[in-house]
């Protein structure tokens, strides 16, 4: 086993500008992901998957990650199987908010081998 | 007197099953028929019934151009409701303010359109279109509307002035109809490719109405970009498209990229000469160029921007006719028009027969008509100052030749259009510029096609024009980033009468004798030019890399790529631009982007002849030995009785038998339309072996022609094989899938891969669920021969699911398999 971890800041102000580029919103956010449009939110799952993106060690593929928030506040990702590193065993993050910016932790958990999802 | 546009929506049925509009996306086109949309109208305007909306309010739409918009829109239209379409460009406060000045309840957004609070409901189009789908409720009596009935408000300032919403009647749109219908040759049948925003009242008259009232087809396209435009271009052959200059200029720019140099320059500077062929040779000469844009395209209608004259000429040399027009939003919008019997270059043509022009004595154009609107929304003052006498001001300059040909000789409203047909108000850029300390006045206008903002500064206070323009980038959105500047030599703008600035005057300074003033250090390109508006406070250079020199951040990046594919209409993956890659790599990524993706998954096996062979073979051979392995009980089939495909089939997977067995339970009216998707990570492992790798290869070939299977790679190339699954979806092939991605090591179930949601509501197809016990037991994993035994297979009721996020679709489809079987033990 072995393990990957990513870290991502982003500012809120940022997102508040660029949620006008549908364009952009487009390619980073999942519709679902989009229900809440504040920036805070917005930045918050940026900085998520950006940081799922360093953990896992892959260019990031946008759509292919989603991020939703479980009953309890709690965020969870998922990964398209497409994208996703056959070894690839767990994965987790976590997010926080202050002021302007967001900030998230992702954690990765990956077999030393594996034979398929 | 022709028909309202009431009667034109009423009368849509009339055409039956003639093809109507064509929706595009990344994955499949969706056709609706003429009954289709008038079916889809009246469910629309039985929705906004239901929601106790009654004659005269406003709806807003904020939404990009698909046919469930326009089925919306006339629904407003047909029920007396209010339409108030909205640029998709509109910053989400700025749709707040419309939505409450007008007193919108309902506000209809596009997927990508972000919730607002109204009073209402903010409803995203795609849920509309479900709620609408066939065998909801219709609405069957209709308003008797009046001619001076407000028809429609469109908002044309900016987003800092205050905005004005102009009314448009019912007689407005139907006068302008009128209008417009001598001068349309008659052609057998209409195709229209729609290339600018619906918010326009350009496109709405033009490349909808006008399509619409002569049995034409309409086709929507997800995203501009090109290899999507040349795409349908190829496929819908369109002969007639509504443009705005710029758009033309791109086109031709792309077009004359493909050609070899030589060819390019003699092109570029021969078209005057090639002006003198006759038509009919110029269209021969060219007709391979013109086949680029699907061979068949022959008019051009252009409007809303001034239109170089090289361009015009340069398409006219092609054979195809650039037809220009001038009109505005208050007007409903054309006034005069070129037509193909009386066009001449430069000119905005004649004005339409129930169309009246004068010209004062400043030069100033004046109209009068019954398209022309009756004032603006709530704006006394506005609607005052906007009339003299009756007489509509234009607010632009223009003159007429001897034989009644208008030209334009400057517009007051200087209005910039983008490619895409998004406005940018010089007002609201200016405001921003006009905020920075030490700006005394600014004037914006387009040069060269970009956003130019020419300075007045107050030499005493002011920091670096750099600084003043960046400062106020920072707070423009990216359509209206100022790209270029010019600081005004003298002490004040030239201005009208009543102190506006004369943007023409400004205009002509620029062109004589002040390009040389523009600011020296930006750099030349628009690639660099784009970098440096994200960049501010770095010097850019060729070879300066993103991240280290430039100082870029990943989001500023995917800032930087969602700019390059709006500037040059191309599709850039992110992976191509890293905080390594180069300015000049970036030049590379633009080029590449602008090359079409090639392949495309094989059809042969979706030829007759070998669905014939296929059934064949699997009738008289697969099955009957498959038959004494697995002992099939089927149940559910009553649900497969009334099934109209395509559908998807989506179920459990436990053995390498089950994509056979599943096939061999279905109708054969089903079975011989269906496809088999595989995973193809079991065909083609990457295998040191070759020997290994050519029977996989050998497997898969089999495969393709027994069961009809094509592949879905689980890494690279995904998408690909999903426009594939769109493309047997739009041919009407059902597909079978398994979306646990791989076979269950003991007959448990894993949980469903998200694939499936996305498949579902992409391509808007039916799920019929079904549950597959046994096999396992016959073929476990890894073993190569079957032990023979029972299986039980059963399907149950198809779904048709509300648009939700892939997550959630998925977990309902993963349900509904496993309520087939109460007692399946389920592992999540």
């Amino acid at each position: 086993m072995f393990i990957g971890t990513g870290v991502d800041l982003a500012r809120v102000d940022r997102l508040a500008r660029l949620s006008t580029n549908a364009r952009f919103l487009r390619r980073v956010f999942t519709p679902a992901e989009l229900d809440d449009p504040r920036p805070s939110h917005l930045a918050g799952i940026f900085a998520a998957k950006e940081a799922v993106f360093k953990a896992i060690g892959q260019p990031p593929c946008w759509q292919a990650l989603s991020v939703s928030r479980a009953e309890n506040g709690r965020p969870t990702v998922r990964l398209d199987v497409a994208w996703r590193d056959p070894r690839l065993r767990a994965l987790d993050v976590s997010i926080s908010h202050e002021g302007e910016w967001a900030i998230a932790v992702a954690i990765a958990v990956f077999d030393r081998e594996g034979d398929g999802v | 007197m022709t028909a309202t546009v009431q009667d034109l929506i009423l009368s849509l049925p009339d055409r039956g099953d003639r093809a109507a509009l064509l929706l595009r996306t990344s994955f499949r086109t969706f056709t609706w028929s003429y009954a289709e949309l008038a079916r889809q109208v009246r469910a629309c305007a039985h929705w906004f019934a239901s929601q106790d909306l009654v004659q005269g309010e406003r709806v807003v739409f904020w939404a990009p151009n698909s046919p469930i918009w326009v089925s919306a829109y006339l629904a407003c239209l047909a029920s007396g409701l209010v339409p108030v379409p909205l640029d998709l460009h509109s910053a989400p406060h700025f749709v707040e303010r419309i939505a409450d000045e007008t007193g919108a309840r309902v506000l209809l957004r596009g997927r990508y359109q972000t919730a607002l609070p109204v009073r209402g409901q903010s409803m995203p189009l795609d849920r509309l279109e479900w709620l609408t789908r066939p065998g909801e409720p219709e609405r069957t009596a209709w308003p008797a509307l009046r001619a001076d009935d407000l028809a429609e408000l469109m908002y044309t300032s900016g987003t800092t002035s205050s905005p004005k919403g102009v009314m448009l009647t019912h007689e407005n749109l139907r006068a302008n109809l009128e209008g417009i219908q001598p001068i349309v040759p008659p052609e057998p049948f209409y195709r229209f490719v729609s290339l600018l925003p619906l918010s326009h009242a350009f496109e709405q008259t033009i490349g909808l109405f006008l399509p619409l009232s002569r049995g034409g087809q309409i086709t929507y396209l997800e995203t501009l970009k090109p290899s999507a435009l040349i795409d349908a271009f190829r496929k819908d052959r369109p002969n007639a498209v509504v443009a705005v200059p710029r758009l033309l200029d791109l086109l031709r720019s792309r077009v004359l990229g493909r050609l070899p140099k030589p060819l390019r320059a003699a092109l570029s500077g021969l078209s005057p000469v090639l002006l003198v062929l006759p038509w009919p040779v110029r269209r021969a000469l060219f007709a391979p160029l013109r086949a680029q844009l699907g061979g068949c395209l022959r008019y051009v209608v252009v409007g809303g921007a001034p239109l170089d004259r090289s361009v015009e000429r340069f398409w006219d040399a092609l054979g195809i006719l650039v037809l220009q027009g001038y009109g505005l939003t208050e007007t409903a919008p054309v006034l005069t028009a070129n037509t193909p019997s009386a066009h001449r270059i430069g000119s905005v043509g004649k004005p339409l027969q129930n169309v009246s022009i004068r010209i004062d004595p400043d030069g100033g154009i004046l109209a009068r008509g019954p398209n022309v609107t009756p004032g603006y929304y709530q704006r006394p003052e506005a609607t005052a100052a906007a009339f003299v006498d009756g007489w509509l001001r234009t607010g632009d300059l223009g003159q007429f030749d001897r034989d009644g040909f208008l030209y334009l000789r400057g517009r007051q409203k200087d209005m910039i259009v983008t490619p895409a047909g998004l406005r940018v108000y010089p007002e609201d850029v200016e405001a921003a510029l006009n905020r920075q300390s030490g700006v005394r006045e600014s004037a914006v206008l387009e040069w060269r096609g970009q956003v130019h903002a020419v300075l007045l500064l107050d030499p005493l206070k002011a920091p670096s024009a750099l600084e003043i323009v960046a400062a106020a980038n920072r707070q423009l959105n990216p359509i209206q980033q100022i790209r270029g500047w010019t600081l005004w030599p003298g002490s004040d703008f030239p201005r009208t009468p009543t102190l506006k600035v004369r943007k023409f005057k400004v205009r002509e300074a620029l062109a004589s004798n002040l390009p040389s003033r523009a600011h020296p250090t930006r750099p030349t390109g628009r690639v660099a030019q784009i970098v440096q508006d994200l960049a501010p406070d770095h010097m850019v250079s060729p070879a300066g890399r993103l991240g280290p020199d430039l100082g870029l951040s990943s989001i500023d990046r995917l800032e930087l790529i969602t700019l390059l594919e709006e500037e040059f209409h191309v599709d850039i993956p992110d992976a191509d631009v890293t905080s390594e890659t180069t300015v000049a790599g970036l030049d590379e990524v633009v080029r590449r982007g602008e090359r079409l993706p090639s392949s495309r998954p094989p059809t042969w096996q979706l030829n007759r002849g070998v669905v014939e062979l296929r059934d064949i073979a699997q009738r008289e051979l697969i099955f009957p030995i498959l038959r004494h392995a697995v002992w099939l009980t089927v149940e559910g089939s009553e649900n497969l009785r009334s099934l109209s495909p395509p559908v998807i089939f989506a179920g459990n997977h436990v053995s390498h038998l089950d994509g056979p067995t599943v096939l061999m339970a279905l109708p054969p009216w089903l079975r011989r339309r269906t496809a088999v998707a595989a995973l193809a990570g079991f065909y083609f492992p990457t295998s040191a072996n070759p020997l290994e790798n050519t029977w996989h290869w050998t497997l898969f070939d089999l495969a393709e022609l027994f069961f009809n299977v094509f592949p879905v790679p689980r890494a690279r190339g995904f998408r690909e094989s999903l426009r594939h699954a769109g493309f047997l979806a739009e041919h009407g092939w059902s597909i079978l899938i398994f979306p646990e991605g791989t076979r269950s090591v003991n007959g448990q179930m894993t949980p469903f891969r998200e694939g499936i949601g996305l498949l579902a509501t992409e391509l808007k197809v039916p799920i019929v669920p079904f549950l597959l016990r046994g096999t396992h037991r016959i073929l476990p994993p890894r073993a190569w021969v079957p032990r023979p035994g029972p299986a039980s297979l059963r399907f149950g009721a198809p779904l048709y699911l509300p648009p939700m996020s892939y997550g959630d679709i998925t977990r309902e489809i993963e349900k509904a398999v496993i309520a087939l079987a109460p007692t399946i033990e389920v592992r999540l």
